[in-house]
């Protein structure tokens, strides 16, 4: 087998496809020796060595597999299941259980796997299939520590807790936030925060690393984490600020259920409080727009589509290219920046505003300048309008027709509206038609990230609702201009692909040299802008809001 | 005036006297209800609102003071609902009681009654116990857990019991495996039982019905059905039992254990679990009207 520098027999051993238990190695970190259960037998060596931290060296005769050492990976593990809830695994009437209790039981303190919301993806449970472990011998001692559920977005139940470490190291070592740490000694250990206070009074923010290498139930995301067994997980990056961190959504029931970090994306498997925990609330939010309105005697009136971007078209044909404004909001992709600019350019006006510019450094502008700020700063950019006609949003809002992809004050009093977005806000109450769009999470296209590269949004779940893709509605309202030169997503894109990909920003590279680039810049900054499409996500989200107001 | 300052007026304020988790994840709640107290009787239950955004749930009521003008119930945390039950504070006021709800249960001289209770069951199936053991019936006692840890109840019970059996999935305790077993343990040592009475989720009622059916022995089971009103209208917590449609509210909950369609029973439980698992997502979301102020 091959060695390269500084691998340990666990590493040779995984990259030759040989499985060997753990439960606190961790990829991009040392190996740490917690669990005991990676233990092998080397030729010439005394006793059972751990795997994780035995350097492998040329000629080492290594045995990873046999009864002695998986009676002894058994013991080890029979003492974690001593004082881990073990009762669904030696339950008698366990396939019985699972089959009529097809999800688990949402309960508060876990006192088995049946109510366990990590049961699909737990380590110690795969670890005990994979050791045939079918009864525990040893007294079972339930530490009934108090379930801490007071700070916002994750639960921690320790008494799940096998004291593996991942969580402390990760939040240390990659996070560097050193929220959590190991309190008192002997059996009494425990992970805690300093002087045991929440997580609030800590600083933590909730970026979710815990939560992701916890290998039991003792750490869950509070408001994703009973849905089960997943139907589908679709990659894509996270639209809420022009980082674009590539997540893994969980689809099931045709539904955002949960979203985790992708570890092979470029922000390597780290989050933020937004992408790891907000995404679901948000795309399942009931304040959704779900039907084109059209407003009739003062009512906004669900209609169809067509009678919808009729509407529109007849409105604006009611005025001057010089009263008419476009607000593109800069957590548009592409494609539906794209449409925007191509339809003012049509209708002939420049009266443009981008939405939520941010000023200051590169990386101070991804985080608060919105989900494709780049992207459509450079769009617009090529499109001939020139900055210095950019408009600010304060001027758009004495024009006589708008026609805004996002929420903003102060463009209520327009005499004609149209607002395409998301979610139902004052300016949608105040539109005189309003188109519903998808989110980023359910349409296809592309964003410009801050590092100037150019990544796809996949579509992870159906349309919701009538809601249709920002480029489709825009491309609908071009055609009432007789313009039909656009009629699928690749005719957008090429119109614009190649000027983007001519951007690059080559001094960006030197950020990413170091993996933890991402925890770093946040860190250092604030959280991305706690906003989509002009709608402040605190009063969205409940658990966001008591974020922002503890930090206040 | 709303829902809640009627109740007020009337003397219902339906304040928590008492909460405490019994074991992990069972809570035993103390509630001022004085009207409730006075009325019910073994086997009913209330329908309770958590708060301003919350929904109704069903809880059986498992003992009573009309003095104290008090009712007591036993939950287990299984969805947002019973969580925010779980974090409410002695003092706090529930949104809304009613009761008692459902018919009480059937109680008699049958001769040996056995008696089995899980999860929520373990509290509920008291006042049961308690009058069977009253009617003059020799009254055995089964509940069970995944490990000793997580029983309670046991004082009050052994109280109203002749026998208390105490069973455990992790054989922790004197039985090892569920009420079922422990009902066949009792039939191989030849115990003669007249009639059974089951309480606990529908697995525990459906294989415990099933333990006594071979013995042809008459089992009453607490159904638990998804429920709205509790008061037959909306159909709701409709059920089969013995090929005909039953409202559990209204014509339960106690039934035939061995005459329930236990597989329909459990399709219709889990009708509803994609917006049961949904609704973590809002739990702590304050409604539209903050949400539009802004």
């Amino acid at each position: 087998m091959e060695i390269k520098e500084g691998q340990t027999v666990l590493d040779v051993a995984r990259d030759a496809g040989i499985y060997i238990p753990t439960l606190c190695t961790l990829d991009q970190l040392p190996n740490f020796g917690a669990c005991r259960l990676c233990l092998v037998k080397i030729e010439g060596m005394r006793g059972f060595p751990p795997a994780c931290s035995t350097p492998a060296t040329d000629d080492m005769d290594v045995i990873t597999d046999d009864e002695e050492l998986n009676n002894l990976r058994r013991n080890v593990v029979l003492l974690l299941l001593s004082e881990h809830p073990n009762s669904c695994i030696v339950c008698d009437d366990k396939e019985l259980c699972e089959k009529y209790r097809t999800c688990p039981m949402k309960a508060g303190q876990i006192t088995g796997c049946q109510l366990c919301p990590n049961k699909e993806d737990c380590d110690l449970r795969e670890i005990v299939e994979h050791l045939g472990i079918e009864k525990v011998d040893y007294e079972f001692n339930y530490k009934n520590l108090n379930l801490e559920r007071e700070d916002p977005f994750f639960d921690r139940d320790y008494n799940l807790c096998i004291l593996c470490g991942r969580c402390v190291r990760v939040c240390e070592e990659i996070r560097e936030m050193s929220v959590l740490a190991f309190t008192k000694r002997g059996h009494e250990t425990r992970i805690d925060t300093a002087f045991g206070k929440s997580h609030l009074e800590t600083g933590c923010r909730f970026c979710g690393a815990c939560v992701d290498v916890c290998p039991t139930g003792a750490l869950s995301a509070r408001g994703t984490k009973w849905h089960g067994k997943l139907d589908s997980e679709v990659k894509t990056v996270c639209g809420l600020c022009n980082i674009n961190c590539g997540i893994v959504v969980g689809v099931k029931w045709g539904k955002v259920v949960s979203t985790v970090p992708d570890p092979t994306s470029y922000t390597n498997g780290q989050l933020c409080v937004l992408g790891r925990f907000c995404i679901a609330p948000i795309i399942n939010h009931f304040d959704r727009l779900k039907y084109p309105l059209v407003r009739k005697d003062d009512w906004l009136i669900p209609v169809e589509w067509e009678e919808a971007i009729d509407y529109a078209v007849e409105g604006l044909k009611k005025y001057s290219p010089n009263d008419i404004g476009f607000v593109i909001s800069s957590d548009l992709n592409n494609e539906a920046a794209f449409m925007m600019l191509e339809l003012a350019r049509v209708l002939g006006t420049t009266n443009i505003a981008v939405g939520t510019p941010a000023e200051g450094s590169v990386v101070q502008e991804a985080l608060q300048g919105g989900g494709n700020a780049l992207g459509v700063t450079h769009l617009y950019r090529m499109s001939d309008f020139t900055e210095e006609k950019l408009m600010k949003p304060d001027e758009i809002s004495k024009l006589k027709a708008i026609y805004t992809t996002q929420h903003l004050a102060g463009i209520e009093e327009a005499e004609f509206l149209i607002i395409q977005d998301v979610f139902a806000s004052k300016t949608s109450e105040c539109a005189s038609v309003v188109l519903p769009a998808l989110s980023f999470i359910e349409t296809e296209g592309s964003v410009l990230s801050f590092d100037g590269t150019l990544r796809s949004l996949n579509a992870a779940v159906e349309p919701y609702a009538k809601a249709r893709p920002d480029w489709v509605i825009t491309n609908d309202v071009l055609k009432g201009f007789g313009n039909e030169n656009i009629s699928t997503l690749e005719d957008v894109r090429s119109a614009f692909k190649d000027e983007l990909k001519k951007v690059t920003l080559p001094e960006m590279q030197e950020l990413f040299l170091d993996g933890k680039w991402l925890p770093r810049i946040l860190k250092e900054n604030k959280d991305p802008q706690y906003s989509y499409r002009g709608t402040d996500l605190t009063k969205k989200v409940g658990d966001l809001r008591i974020l922002k107001e503890a930090n206040q | 005036m709303n829902e809640k300052d009627v109740c007020k007026e009337v003397g219902q304020s339906f304040k928590i006297v008492s909460k405490e988790a019994v074991v992990p994840n069972i809570y035993e709640m103390v509630i001022e209800a004085p009207i409730i107290a006075e009325k019910v009787k073994p086997g009913q239950f209330v329908i309770l609102i958590p708060d301003e955004m919350g929904e109704r749930v069903p809880f059986t009521v498992s003992d009573w003071d009309v003095e104290k003008g008090t009712v007591t119930i036993f939950f287990q945390e299984l969805g947002v609902s019973t969580m925010k039950l779980a974090k409410m504070e002695v003092g706090n006021t529930l949104e809304s009681l009613v009761g008692p709800l459902g018919k009480p249960a059937e109680i008699a001289n049958f001769g040996t009654v056995l008696l089995g209770g899980g999860c929520y069951g373990i509290g509920g199936i008291y006042p049961i116990a308690r009058a069977m053991k009253e009617a003059g019936n020799r009254v055995i006692t089964v509940v069970e857990a995944r490990g000793q840890y997580l029983l309670y109840n046991l004082d009050k019970l052994k109280a109203v019991s002749d026998q208390l059996f105490l069973t455990t999935s992790d054989g922790s305790t004197e039985i090892s495996g569920k009420v079922h077993d422990a009902v066949q343990h009792l039939l191989d040592k030849g115990e003669k039982i007249d009639r059974a009475v089951f309480m606990g989720c529908n697995f525990m009622l459906m294989m415990s019905s099933e333990a006594t059916k071979s013995h042809g022995i008459k089992t009453k089971v607490f159904l638990n059905a998804l429920m709205v009103d509790g008061t037959g209208m909306c159909g709701c917590c409709r059920c089969s039992v013995g090929g005909e449609t039953k409202y559990a509210c209204v014509d339960g909950p106690e039934f035939d254990g061995h005459e329930v369609d236990w597989e329909e029973l459990f399709k219709r439980s889990g009708h509803y679990l994609n917006d049961e698992v949904l609704a973590y997502q809002f739990f702590n979301y304050k409604g539209c009207k903050q949400d539009m102020d802004g």
